[in-house]
């Protein structure tokens, strides 16, 4: 058999699951090896400044210079590792997940992103710091009643539409089920503040789709 | 099979597809809706958004990004390369990401309350919030996100973002510009655009595409 000679990757993000951690799954999905750089904080800075758009995740490919865009190394990943159909119907269904899945990640984060950026939300710069934690409880209780459980749902009748779904879409791993996987995770997992782990319980399909996936052996390996 | 793309009656998230449809020569019905009749279509929608794409009479998707490169695909203007399309992949990203750091200066008009600010702030005062935030990114976010495309033009020979021939990121980034161009945001001058020179000399190469000026009727 004639086997694609993969070169070296290296995955450059902060030391926690956020925008990365769905490529990081990617690659293990797809038995690809790669290097898991995890910065600090305190390295961000100077990183920042030599990082083509002031952003990560970073993929550096074989030491070239590196790529940029979450959602653009997972379809690379993806496509190396036949996690992401060619037919365009199939894409179309991995695509409208993956692009769900954003959305959610955005829904969640909002919080966050108004503490770390308050004027960008018509916030004053310099507002104390106990009125931004009041404004975060406020949106987090709203997250946690309305909109994760309507994304949730949004997966959940995905499910539905098949009787027995194997994956998010179709038969076989995609990187529609990375993404959702990153996501169920960060709920499942604590790692939205203010967000109860059990609200993934309330969806049976995807709260079975979880313990699935998670028992998939590489799965289980990597978060072992 | 017979395309139909479901939007608002202005440019928003559904313009690179418009385009993608146009510069790769296929049909599709633009259906272009109000707001009470988005109001009836809403709870038959997949996720409560728009632009959907139905196909043969029946919505198949939401998700501009997933329609975008479904039409890219049938269109040859997505390939499938791995290389290329993380190129474009690259490229639709990072125009995302600067319609993110747009948004909430929308968001501050009609829902404010969805960025922690007291449900209903006197309109003076959400008026003068937005115009600050418009400033802030006409200073900052804009000149930098726009900064890179002209960048990346000034590197390519071809002129065209991605390759020789027009990409869906072409579609995207000339959307994009075509908002600014127009002074469809208030509060960021065209001017973001006119002084990159790559940047205009990219716009007007896309404007002079048959299809795409046929479709702007020379506007």
């Amino acid at each position: 058999t004639m086997q694609r000679i993969l070169p070296k990757f290296k995955l450059t993000y902060f030391n926690f699951p956020g925008r990365g951690e769905k490529v990081r799954i990617a690659f293990k999905m797809a038995g690809i090896e790669f290097e898991d750089e995890r910065i600090e904080f305190s390295q961000w800075p100077e990183m920042k400044a030599k990082s083509p758009f002031a952003q990560v995740p970073l993929l550096t490919i074989d030491g070239m210079p590196p790529v940029a865009q979450s959602a653009a190394i997972l379809r690379y990943v993806g496509r190396l590792g036949n996690l992401y159909p060619s037919d365009p119907e199939k894409a179309l269904q991995v695509d409208e997940i993956v692009g769900l899945e954003e959305d959610f990640f955005q829904a969640r984060s909002l919080p966050f992103f108004i503490g770390r950026n308050p004027r960008a939300y018509g916030h004053p710069a310099d507002i104390p710091n106990q009125d931004i934690q009041a404004i975060q409880a406020n949106l987090r209780s709203t997250l946690v009643a309305e909109d994760i459980p309507r994304f949730l749902g949004y997966f959940e009748a995905k499910l539905a539409q098949s009787e027995r779904p194997a994956f998010i879409v179709g038969d076989t791993p995609t990187v529609a089920d990375c993404a959702l996987l990153a996501s169920l995770r960060a709920v499942k997992t604590g790692t939205s503040p203010g967000v109860p782990p059990t609200l993934v319980d309330a969806h049976p399909r995807l709260a079975a789709y979880y313990a699935r996936v998670m028992e998939l052996p590489v799965i289980r390996a990597y978060y072992a | 099979p017979r395309y139909k793309l479901t939007y608002f009656n202005f440019a928003g998230m559904a313009e690179r597809i418009r385009l993608a449809f146009k510069i790769g020569g296929i049909e599709f019905e633009d259906e272009r809706i109000d707001h009470s009749a988005w109001l009836e279509l809403k709870p038959k929608t997949p996720h409560g958004q728009i632009p959907v794409l139905s196909v043969d009479g029946k919505i198949q998707v939401a998700q501009s990004g997933a329609i975008l490169r479904y039409v890219g695909r049938l269109a040859n203007m997505y390939p499938i390369d791995a290389e290329k399309a993380l190129e474009i992949d690259e490229a639709i990203g990072l125009l995302e990401d600067l319609w993110r750091s747009i948004d909430p200066s929308f968001t501050i008009e009609d829902a404010p309350q969805k960025l922690g600010h007291d449900t209903d702030p006197p309109e003076q005062e959400r008026i003068a919030l937005q115009a600050r935030m418009r400033a802030n990114l006409t200073a900052n976010d804009v000149p930098r996100f726009l900064g890179y495309f002209e960048a990346k033009l000034a590197k390519t020979e071809t002129g065209f973002l991605c390759g020789d021939a027009p990409t869906i990121a072409d579609c995207d980034l000339f959307a994009t510009l075509r908002t600014f161009k127009c002074d469809l945001l208030e509060g960021v001058p065209s001017s973001v655009v006119d002084s990159q020179p790559q940047l205009a000399a990219f716009y007007s190469r896309i404007m002079d595409i048959p299809a795409v000026r046929a479709y702007y009727g020379g506007k």
